[in-house]
C-alpha cells in the first residue's frame, strides 16, 4: 500500500515535470490589475430593523407586491471590483500572492415594496449600499502548461473591511436607517489562470471564494431614534479578469 | 448488503473511464486543430432549486433536485472565449417542506421547473493539445413555472431572474471535430415576489424563487468551425 502511494506520488512528480519542461527560474515575480464582480457582496444584509418591518431574511424577504401598489423589487446586490496583485512564483510550482481588492454596488439595492403599518399597507422604499476593501493572502501550486498557460491553486485568508448602510422610508413619513462597520478575516479559495501573450506580458482570469463575516455590529446612526444591529458577510463567489506584468525572473 | 449490491451491479466508471481513455488514444493526433466555434449537447443537476432554507430559516426541507437537458454555444477567439445556450431544467425530486415551524406561512410542497438562458465570457488557457481549461464570468435570465402546495391549496407559479455568476469547465478533445466537456456553473438569482403564501390579513405576494446554486454540466460538443 505504501509502496503505492510512493509509486503514484513519484509518477505525479513526474508528470509535472515532464509537462512543464526543464526549470528555468528559482522566483519570478508579477504584478497585475483585474476587475471583474462579485454576487451579493454583503450577503442578505439582514438586521434586527427588518424583523421590526416583518422581515426575516433581509433583503431577500423584503420584496413584497401587491395589485394597486407600485412596487419595484429589490434585488440583491450585484458588486463590481477592481484591484491590484503581487505575485512569486517558486521553482516553477510554488506559489504565493498578495492583492487589493475594492468592491461596490454597481446594480441592485434599490426598490420599493410593501410593509404592515398597523395592519394596513404601505409603501416602503429601500435603499442598500456597500462597500468593501480586502487583502487575500494565499499561497499553493502552480501547474505550467508548456511555456502559455500557467493555472494556480491557492488557499490563505483575507483581512476585508465592510461599510453596509441602509435607509427605509416609508410613504407615511419618517425613516429607519442604518449604517455598519467592521472588518474579519475570511478564508479563502483562489484559482487563477494565466495566459502568456509573451515572456512578460498574461491574461488573467481567477475565481476566488470567500468564507467569513465580521462579528455582529452596532448601527452607527445614533440620533435616529433605532438602534439595530447587523454583520457583514464576507462570504462568496468573486470573478476577476485582468493582465499581470511579469518583471522579474531569476 | 453492500457487498452483494455491488457483486450484482458492477461499477461502471472503469469501464467508462477505459472508453474515454481509449478514445483520447485513439483520436489524440487529430486533436490539435484550433476550434473556433462549437455547439454542445449536455445534461446537468441543480441541487436545492428554490432554496427554501434560505427564504424561511423555520422550515425544514427535502430540497427540489432538477435535473437538467441544454445546448451550448461556445466562441473561441485567441485567449477569450464567449459561452452562451439554452437550459431546460425539470424537477427530478419535488421539494418537501417535512417541518413548517412558521405557521403563518404554510408552504407544504413545491416543484419548480426553469429554463436558464445564460451568457459567459471569459479566458481559455488550453491543456497541451488535449483540451483546454476555462473560466468565465457572466449573467443568464432565468424563467420559471411551478406549483407550490400552502394551505392545502396547489397554486401556480411562474417569475422571471437575471441572475450572475460564473463557469469553471474543462474540455477534452476526443477529435478534431467532438469534445467532452464538463462544467460547473454558479448562479446568484432571485426574482420578484411572486405568489401570496402567508396568511391573512397580509394579501401580499411574498413568496420568491431563489434560483441560486450550483449547476454541474456534461456533454458532448461538436466543433462545427
Amino acid at each position: 500500500m505504501l509502496f503505492n502511494v510512493r509509486a503514484f506520488m513519484g509518477a505525479a512528480i513526474l508528470l509535472l515535470f515532464a509537462a512543464s519542461g526543464p526549470l528555468h527560474a528559482a522566483v519570478s515575480l508579477s504584478a497585475g490589475i483585474q476587475a471583474g464582480f462579485m454576487p451579493s457582496p454583503g450577503g442578505n444584509l439582514h438586521s434586527s430593523t427588518h424583523e421590526k418591518i416583518g422581515v426575516g431574511n433581509g433583503i431577500d424577504g423584503i420584496n413584497r407586491s401587491m395589485s394597486g401598489y407600485d412596487t419595484k423589487p429589490v434585488d440583491r446586490i450585484l458588486g463590481a471590483s477592481a484591484g491590484l496583485e503581487f505575485r512569486a512564483v517558486f521553482y516553477d510550482y510554488f506559489f504565493a500572492r498578495l492583492a487589493g481588492n475594492f468592491t461596490t454596488r454597481a446594480r441592485g439595492g434599490s426598490g420599493t415594496t410593501l410593509y404592515d403599518n398597523g395592519g394596513t399597507p404601505e409603501l416602503l422604499d429601500c435603499e442598500y449600499l456597500v462597500h468593501i476593501i480586502d487583502a487575500p493572502l494565499t499561497a499553493g501550486l502552480v501547474v505550467p502548461f508548456w511555456k502559455d498557460v500557467r493555472i494556480a491553486f491557492s488557499v490563505g485568508a483575507a483581512f476585508a473591511y465592510g461599510n453596509y448602510k441602509y435607509y427605509f422610508e416609508p410613504e407615511s413619513g419618517g425613516r429607519y436607517k442604518g449604517k455598519f462597520r467592521g472588518y474579519g478575516f475570511p478564508l479563502v479559495l483562489l484559482v487563477e489562470g494565466d495566459y502568456f501573450l509573451n515572456e512578460k506580458l498574461s491574461i488573467t482570469a481567477s475565481l476566488a471564494y470567500y468564507r467569513g463575516s465580521t462579528d455582529i455590529r452596532r448601527d452607527r446612526y445614533r440620533t435616529d431614534g433605532d438602534t439595530d444591529y447587523a454583520r457583514i458577510d464576507f462570504t462568496g463567489y468573486r470573478f476577476a479578469m485582468g493582465a499581470s506584468w511579469h518583471f522579474y525572473s531569476r | 448488503m453492500i457487498i452483494a449490491r455491488n457483486h450484482n451491479c458492477p461499477s461502471l466508471f472503469p469501464l467508462v473511464a477505459a472508453c474515454l481513455a481509449a478514445a483520447c488514444l485513439l483520436f489524440q493526433t487529430h486533436a490539435a486543430a484550433q476550434q473556433y466555434f462549437g455547439v454542445g449537447f449536455h445534461v446537468g443537476a441543480h441541487n436545492d432549486v428554490g432554496n427554501m432554507t434560505s427564504y424561511n430559516s423555520s422550515f425544514e426541507v427535502e430540497p427540489q433536485t432538477s435535473y437538467i437537458l441544454g445546448v451550448s454555444f461556445k466562441a473561441n477567439l485567441g485567449f477569450l472565449f464567449l459561452r452562451t445556450g439554452v437550459d431546460i431544467a425539470f424537477p427530478l425530486i419535488e421539494g418537501d417542506v417535512l417541518e413548517n415551524g412558521d405557521p403563518a406561512d404554510p408552504i407544504e410542497k413545491y416543484s419548480i421547473s426553469y429554463t436558464a438562458l445564460p451568457l459567459f465570457l471569459g479566458v481559455n488557457f488550453p491543456v497541451f493539445d488535449i483540451g483546454e481549461f476555462y473560466l468565465g464570468g457572466g449573467a443568464a435570465y432565468f424563467l420559471a413555472t411551478g406549483t407550490v402546495t400552502h394551505g392545502g391549496a396547489e397554486d401556480n407559479i411562474s417569475a422571471s431572474a437575471l441572475g450572475f455568476g460564473f463557469l469553471v469547465g474543462m474540455r477534452l478533445h476526443l477529435s478534431a471535430k467532438f469534445g467532452l466537456y464538463m462544467e460547473w456553473e454558479y448562479f446568484d438569482a432571485r426574482s420578484g415576489a411572486s405568489m401570496n403564501t402567508v396568511t391573512a390579513p397580509q394579501a401580499w405576494d411574498n413568496l420568491y424563487i431563489d434560483f441560486s446554486g450550483h449547476r454541474i454540466l456534461l456533454g458532448v460538443m461538436y466543433y462545427a468551425i
